[in-house]
Formats: structure tokens, C-alpha cells, sequence
């Protein structure tokens, strides 16, 4: 029975679900793509909010209680997290001068201030690291160790100067050399670096991109339909 | 003990305090500083907000757009509550409001956000554009060397702008921009897809009503003479009648060719919108899906009739089991991400299938599995997923669930997590499964340099070159969807599998006629590709 009703409402609404795109009728429209799906994912979500609020709260407690290594770091996580919700629940809105309110969350509250010039700047510092992890990767990956290796990294070396100002340069130089546009063999034309990359983009690039998309939709359509008919039971925990 | 006391005493204050103040500043995201009296949609063809200030308060709306700025009106009230009501014919993607000389950003609101309280219902309506003289045409002035007309743009005028998409007008204008001779353009019926008509008629009738009541207080004021007034009552009667029996429009569509206006489409005084009660644009999408549904079904049956089929190994999925064992061995944890997606997602799902499978594996073993969750709901089912692999192979001890927990969900803060537990916990394996942002090479390159084997999978096109860079095996697209049922070896979820690859056939197939017939010169079949809506 614990498994039944789950595989039931899932068979029952992920039929129903299947069609509602493609009704226009209001009350189906009405009910069905706005009220059910979106008031029942938000009442599901605060309870989950709340489940992994706590989940968060046991492992640094457990952490603490064992004191396994770097246990100081989980003190950190849960003064902040009891600090942040004190701020925004507990504490009076008091005036704490430069127009700063002690409580809420307000633009002008001290857990806005937090977020602000904490949790902001230390997220945009790891966005900032993704590009020396870029390069560090782009090295590795480009070292000519097989065929494969060594034809892509000539295509992003012809990518990488297409997209500088340098490709440009160096084809219009190249295109003087050859004697202009009115040329009769455009022998310049290999250095059209903005071209090959276009290129490169446009079609081989495009083709592999449309060519794994192929197989997503198909893998999408595949793992919906094994849910919806019960074919695939994994979500639901165990085998039987 | 106390921690977990203290714990619970939160819990209960979340509940009590956090539901429902975040669904107040669900209402008005973003509005800080102000108290915000109402927020409310008027029958969809505006927003009203309420501010409540003191006189004192310095106060000034505008927007970074002029455009935007004269789709915002102000309305003092009596009692001192100002009114801000916003229309969506602006778009009001993001505006400012100046207190006392501070900024502060609003985050409402774009003008289909504004529109979402009420349902978009789709109606058709058809236009003909006019036939064109002679001179219109002007000796191909107008027609490009392949005898072709340039369609820019298509317009309309006469209907308000929410009630119709300039996007699918945009799609009508390229694909007919070089494919209609001009003098198939000229008697071309073109579609025009309306919404909101419901608001446009409830705004109609309100205006009608006002109408009425100015005429009567006109009467009541002796502007307006008894016989004038009862003409006007009448005629308005007349009017009303036909507006909520008989709904009319009017609009004319123009059509812009490369060297300006060439036609303008007839004038339509009575269009009658019809309820598009099926959404035919889609009508290709369930036909594909059904066929491949019928498909998959059929391998189906015939793998439970005994049928065996080939399915090609995948090295990232067959390496799972090694990369469990050296774990093992190693006596270090493994690590799973399920990816930066909500459980609608479908790549999430394809995740918490595979998480079982490999939940199974790792808890045969007894070994630790560390498994930081990104969304909430999420976290729920695979915390469920985890505990019921570990009952499922008879080791219910084994599970400890302080490993499966959720850590955050803000993108970079998660990928600082979770490079933190790297660091500190040394997993001998890592698996990233499903749906991954800019964050993914910031997660493999960490797992990469404390040296764990990494096994990825993504559906994520722009994800996958810095998985293949910095992870050992790397499952590319439909390949994480197929990991659950090549990991279960159960015969028939690899079926479905199959089915796949069927359905791949079939593609290249098409796409390889399609190739052939045009290097012939027949054309009418890429012709019905293309126009296949998306």
C-alpha cells in the first residue's frame, strides 16, 4: 500500500499532466497549470524547508558532539544560521543610527547588511575563481597527448584568436598581403579566423549540440514515461 | 543534547514566524523600506500597489525608461495612501523608488509576471492582408532578385498589445521572409494568436459602465438634457448588449517589406475570436511522443515475452562499481551531488534513480556515503532514497543520515560547500548526476585535485566539456538518463533503452532523406520539417 498510492496518484496525474499543454480549455487551464501544481509544490516546500533546516542543524550538532575534524567551522554555520534568523524573526525593528534597523529584513536592516556585504561578496569571489579553474582545465585538456587531443586543440586555438580583435588584424594584414579583395586567388582567406570560427560554431559545434539534444528529449520522454507507468521504481526507495 | 533542544525551539519558530511572513514578501518581493498597504492584480490588465507614507517621506517612482515610465500613473488618496498602479502594456521588467533620497531596487516585476494571475486563453483570429496594385509592386522594387519578398515585419494596430505575442508574429515574418512570392503575399490569410481576451472584455465593460454613470450624473448636473441623455442610455444599452453577447474586435495588420510599409491588411471591424479549446502548435510534439510512446511500449512487451536485446556498454556506468570498490578499499567516503535542479526537473529524477542504485552498491560495503542536497524538496526524497537502498540490502544500521542532509540553496554558496567537504572528508569517489551550472568545474576541478576518481553525468550541454576535462568518465546527455536502468541490469527498464535508440534511428532516418531530397532539389520535405511549430 505505501508503494500503491504513490504509483497510482503518479500513473493518475502524470496522464493528466501530459494533456494539460495541450488544452486551452479555462477551467483546466485555471485549475490545473496554475492553482494545483503551484499551491501544493509551495505547501510541499515549506515542509521541506523545515526538514532541511533540521538536517542541516543534526549534522553540525552531530559534528560538534563527535568533535570530528574542522568541527570549529560547523560552530560558524549554525551561530550564523541562528543569527540570520534571529535577526529577521526575533529581533525589534530598533534604530541603531546611520538609518540602520536592528530587526527584519528590510533594505536598511542589519540582516540585509549581512547578506549584502558577506554572503554577496563571497559568492561573486568563487564565481571570480571559475576563470583561473578554466584555465587550469583549458591546460590540461589541451595537451596534444592523441589525435583527439591534439585537433582540439588546434580548433581552440583557431576559436580563441577568431574571437580577439588579433584574428581580425592578422587577416586584414594577411588580405593586403595577397593583394586586397580583387585578388584573383584568395589564398588570405585561410587566416579568416572570424570566419573559421563562425563556422567551427555554426555547424560542426551545432551539430553535436542538436545531436546530443536528439538524445536528451529522447531520455526525457524514456525516464518520464518508465515513471509514470511504474516501470521505474527508484524514486520510491527499494526494490519491492 | 541541548544543541538539539535548541534545534527544535528554531524549528518550532520557523514554523510559527517564517511561513507566513514569506508568503507576505512573496507577495512584494523585493519592496524594502515602504509598507505596503495591498498588492493586487486588477483583472489582469494592471497591478495596484498600495504604499502608506507619511507626509514627510520624499517619494518618486520612475523608471529607467521612458516607455516604461509613462505606463506607471500616480493617484494621491485623501487619507495620505498613495497609489502606484502599474499597467503591463510597460514593461516593467525592474523600477526604482526614491525615499528620502535613498534607492531602493524593486525586483517586480516583467509584464508576463504581471499577466500570470489570470490564465493565458488562446483565440484565433485570422487576418487577410489586402491585394496589392500594380504600382504597390512598383516594377520589383520591392522584390528581392530571386523574386522574392523581404518581409521585415508584421504588426498589428488596433488590438492592446497584451493581448497578442509579436513573437509569433516575428516567427510568421521570418519564415515567410524569403520563402512567398510576392503575389502569394498579397492574399495570404495570416493567423494571429490573442490572450487575455477576458481581460480586454472585462476592461470594455467597466469602461461602458463608467460611461453610463457619467451620463446620468451629466442628467443629474442638467449638463445634459432629458431626450440627449436617453438617446445616449439607449444607444449605450445597445453597446453593452454586444459586448457581452456579442464580443467583437477590431485591427488591421500591417506588413513591412525591406523598403518600408508595403501593405496594409484589411480593416476588420467584427472578428469574432473563437476559444482554441486544443493548442495545435503542439499537435507535432504529442504526435512524435505518442509514436515513441507506442514504441517503448512495444519493446516493452516483447522484453517480457522473453526477448533479449544488445545493449551497448557505457564505460562511465561500468566503471561504477570499480570506483565504488576503490573506496572501499581506500576506507574513504563517496560522494554524490544530484545536481543544482528542483525535483521537477527531469535530469533530477534521472539523479535520485541513479542515487539509488549506486546507495545499494555503496551500502553493500558499508561505506560512507556523503550526499549534500541543493533543494529542500530534493533533499526530502533522497534522504528516503538513501535510508531505503541501505533496508533493501539488509543493512539498515549502516545508514547514517546526518550524511544525507541539505547544505544550501545558493549556487556558489552550495559549490563552497560542497568544495569544503572535499577537502575536508577526502572522497575516494565523487559522482556528479544531473542538472549542473557554472558551479560544475568548480566542484570536478576541487575533486580532481584531492585526487577522487569522478564519475559525472549531465544533460547540461555547456556543463559537459569541463566534466570531460576534469572527471575520469563523463555520461553525456541521454546517457545519464539510461545510467538507472544499466546500473539495476533489469531487463526490462533496459528495454526502454532500446526504445531509445529506435527513436534516435528513426531521426537519422528522416534527417538522411532529408538530405538526399534536397541534393535532388526536392524540397517539400525540408519545407514540412521547417514548418513544423516549435
Amino acid at each position: 500500500m505505501k508503494r500503491q498510492i504513490p504509483l497510482m496518484l503518479v500513473l493518475t496525474l502524470g496522464i493528466i499532466y501530459f494533456f494539460v499543454p495541450l488544452v486551452s480549455i479555462p477551467w483546466v487551464v485555471d485549475n490545473l497549470q496554475y492553482e494545483v501544481f503551484n499551491k501544493w509544490l509551495k505547501i510541499i516546500g515549506v515542509f521541506a524547508v523545515i526538514m532541511s533546516v533540521a538536517s542541516l542543524w543534526r549534522r553540525n550538532a552531530v559534528k560538534i558532539k563527535r568533535k570530528s575534524g574542522d568541527y570549529a567551522y560547523s560552530y560558524l554555520e549554525l551561530i550564523g544560521m541562528v543569527l540570520m534568523a534571529a535577526l529577521a524573526i526575533i529581533a525589534p525593528r530598533w534604530n541603531i543610527g546611520n538609518g540602520m534597523v536592528l530587526g527584519g529584513i528590510g533594505g536598511n536592516s542589519v540582516y540585509n547588511w549581512i547578506f549584502m556585504n558577506m554572503q554577496v561578496p563571497m559568492q561573486a569571489t568563487m564565481f571570480s575563481m571559475l576563470a583561473f579553474y578554466i584555465a587550469s582545465a583549458a591546460y590540461r585538456s589541451f595537451r596534444a597527448r592523441n589525435i583527439e587531443a591534439t585537433l582540439l586543440l588546434i580548433t581552440a586555438a583557431i576559436v580563441m584568436i577568431g574571437r580577439v580583435p588579433l584574428g581580425e588584424n592578422i587577416y586584414q594584414f594577411m588580405l593586403k598581403l595577397n593583394g586586397g579583395e580583387a585578388a584573383a586567388f584568395q589564398w588570405s582567406r585561410i587566416f579568416d579566423f572570424q570566419g573559421i570560427t563562425q563556422f567551427i560554431l555554426d555547424v560542426p559545434n551545432a551539430a553535436t549540440k542538436r545531436a546530443i539534444g536528439f538524445g536528451v528529449a529522447m531520455g526525457m520522454l524514456a525516464t518520464s514515461l518508465k515513471i509514470i507507468f511504474g516501470i521505474e521504481k527508484s524514486w520510491l526507495g527499494g526494490t519491492e | 543534547m541541548i544543541l538539539k533542544r535548541f534545534g527544535l525551539v528554531l524549528l518550532i519558530l520557523l514554523c510559527v514566524f517564517v511561513i507566513p511572513f514569506s508568503q507576505q514578501s512573496d507577495r512584494v518581493a523585493g519592496i524594502s523600506g515602504l509598507t505596503v498597504e495591498d498588492f493586487k492584480y486588477d483583472h489582469g490588465a494592471s497591478v495596484i500597489i498600495k504604499f502608506k507614507l507619511s507626509p514627510d517621506d520624499n517619494i518618486s517612482l520612475f523608471d529607467y525608461d521612458k516607455e516604461k515610465l509613462a505606463a506607471v500613473y500616480t493617484e494621491e488618496s485623501e487619507d495620505g495612501v498613495t497609489v502606484f498602479e502599474l499597467s503591463p502594456e510597460g514593461k516593467l521588467s525592474a523600477y526604482e523608488i526614491l525615499q528620502s533620497g535613498e534607492k531602493n531596487e524593486v525586483a517586480i516585476t516583467d509584464e508576463n509576471s504581471l499577466l500570470k494571475k489570470n490564465p493565458v486563453r488562446y483565440y484565433r483570429i485570422y487576418a487577410k492582408i489586402g491585394a496589392l496594385a500594380e504600382e504597390d509592386i512598383d516594377g520589383g522594387k520591392y522584390v528581392n532578385p530571386d523574386g522574392f519578398n523581404e518581409i521585415r515585419n508584421i504588426s498589428i494596430i488596433g488590438l492592446p498589445k497584451y493581448t497578442y505575442e509579436q513573437s509569433v508574429l516575428d516567427d510568421i515574418a521570418l519564415k515567410d521572409k524569403f520563402r512567398l512570392p510576392y503575389y502569394n503575399m498579397t492574399n495570404k490569410e495570416y493567423e494571429v494568436r490573442i490572450k487575455n481576451l477576458d481581460d480586454y472584455k472585462e476592461l470594455l465593460l467597466n469602461s461602458l459602465k463608467e460611461e453610463k454613470k457619467a451620463i446620468k450624473a451629466a442628467l443629474k448636473a442638467g449638463d445634459l438634457g432629458k431626450e440627449e441623455a436617453k438617446a445616449d442610455l439607449a444607444e449605450l444599452k445597445t453597446r453593452l448588449k454586444e459586448a457581452k453577447k456579442n464580443f467583437t474586435m477590431s485591427f488591421t495588420v500591417v506588413v513591412e517589406s525591406a523598403s518600408g510599409i508595403l501593405t496594409f491588411g484589411e480593416y476588420y471591424e467584427a472578428i469574432h475570436p473563437r476559444v482554441e479549446w486544443i493548442n495545435l502548435d503542439k499537435s507535432w510534439v504529442y504526435l512524435f511522443s505518442i509514436a515513441f510512446i507506442i514504441m517503448l511500449l512495444i519493446v516493452y512487451k516483447l522484453t517480457k515475452g522473453g526477448k533479449e536485446y544488445f545493449i551497448r556498454p557505457i564505460a562511465g556506468l561500468s566503471a561504477v562499481e570499480e570506483a565504488v570498490g576503490r573506496a572501499t578499499e581506500m576506507g574513504r567516503p563517496v560522494l554524490y551531488i544530484s545536481g543544482l535542479s528542483s525535483i521537477s526537473d527531469i535530469a533530477t529524477l534521472a539523479s535520485i534513480n541513479i542515487l539509488g542504485q549506486i546507495a545499494k552498491k555503496v551500502a553493500i560495503y558499508e561505506t560512507p556515503l556523503i550526499v549534500p542536497a541543493y533543494d529542500p524538496i530534493v533533499f526530502t526524497v533522497i534522504r528516503e532514497v538513501v535510508r531505503e537502498a541501505y533496508i533493501d540490502v539488509g543493512k539498515p544500521d549502516a545508514f547514517q543520515e546526518e550524511n544525507v542532509f541539505y547544505l544550501t540553496s545558493a549556487q556558489f554558496a552550495y559549490a563552497a560547500g560542497v568544495n569544503g567537504i572535499m577537502v575536508r572528508e577526502k572522497p575516494a569517489t565523487v559522482f556528479y548526476m544531473g542538472m549542473f551550472f557554472a558551479e560544475a568545474l568548480l566542484m570536478s576541478e576541487t575533486g580532481n585535485q584531492v585526487g577522487a576518481i569522478q564519475i559525472a553525468g549531465t544533460d547540461a550541454i555547456t556543463q559537459v566539456p569541463f566534466f570531460i576535462t576534469s572527471c575520469d568518465y563523463t555520461l553525456i546527455g541521454e546517457e545519464l538518463y539510461a545510467a538507472s536502468a544499466y546500473l539495476s541490469r533489469d531487463p526490462l527498464l533496459l528495454s526502454t533503452l532500446k526504445a531509445q535508440d529506435y527513436g534516435k534511428q528513426v531521426i537519422m532516418l528522416i534527417i538522411i532523406i532529408g538530405i538526399i531530397l534536397e541534393l535532388m532539389g526536392v524540397h517539400w520535405f525540408t519545407y514540412i520539417l521547417q514548418n513544423i511549430p516549435d
